[in-house]
């Protein structure tokens, strides 16, 4: 998939209706993420229930398309996991925008894989892998309790 | 000087005429860039389209955070012109931006 083709398949599914965009009642964790290069800006809201299973996901952000769209497809997968196969997942998307050359999580379906990797094409442009990882990052922090924003640049 | 100061002016005007682009400051004595927004379009994305029409520009902050929290913007882009640049590099410039807007689906 080239560039073009990319921007065309986020900007129709995910740029013009992002996925779980605003802020999700009774959350229970949250964190933010900030890319200070290009004032790219998430914040992403979770529900855990007893079980660790996330209830409800969402963000609010600005940015890029990249960025935006990624959180967005990151949040419609997340949904119903549970946090370690979250973590899980997310590690397997970090793995594969910067070298696999694709998902191996069984934590997927099939079409989960193959919403996510619609991302894939950005690894051709190291400049916007940051982009397309900063929800990634901000999510785990916020699984985490991590009290200081996520930065891009540490 | 005198040829950077024209292709300035030449691109002003192009972008001037451009729906969406939006052009940053506008002082007497101008150096040779066009910072601009284009709005609904993030300037890493209109940088990362260009650059596939092969028109390079910068995208960010460009080492003035505050004064983008002042004009109350996320980032900006800018293309720079030199000696060896013409108006035709400019002509690409605006095509490429049109590019970039039917992308995002922009008039």
């Amino acid at each position: 998939m080239n560039l073009k083709e990319l921007y065309q398949e986020i900007i129709l599914e995910h740029g013009k209706n992002p996925r779980n965009l605003g802020k999700t009642n009774d959350f229970n964790k949250d964190a933010k993420g900030h890319n200070p290069l290009c004032g790219d800006n998430v914040h992403v809201y979770l529900k855990l229930n007893g079980q660790k299973i996330v209830e409800d996901i969402s963000f609010e952000g600005s940015g890029c398309a990249i960025s935006m769209a990624s959180a967005s497809i990151m949040t419609d997968l997340i949904k119903g996991k549970n946090e370690h196969e979250a973590k899980e997942i997310v590690e397997d998307f970090l793995g594969m925008i910067k070298e696999n050359p694709e998902l191996k999580s069984e934590k997927l379906e099939e079409d989960e894989k193959t919403k996510l990797m619609c991302l894939s094409g950005v690894k051709q442009y190291p400049m916007r892998v940051k982009c397309a990882t900063l929800s990634w990052h901000t999510l785990v922090s916020a699984f985490e309790d991590k009290i200081d924003q996520v930065n891009t640049e540490n | 000087m005198k040829h950077e100061a024209e292709l300035v002016e030449y691109g002003q005007e192009l972008l001037q005429k451009n729906n969406s682009v939006k052009l940053i400051g506008s002082p007497k004595n101008k150096g040779g860039v066009l910072s601009f927004t284009i709005e609904g379009i993030h300037p890493h994305d209109v940088a990362t389209i260009l650059d596939e029409d092969g028109v390079a520009i910068r995208a960010g902050h460009h080492c003035c955070q505050i004064l983008h929290d002042k004009l109350n913007i996320p980032a900006s882009s800018r293309a720079s012109v030199g000696i060896y640049n013409t108006k035709d590099d400019l002509d690409k410039l605006n095509n490429a931006i049109n590019n970039c807007k039917k992308i995002f689906d922009l008039k």
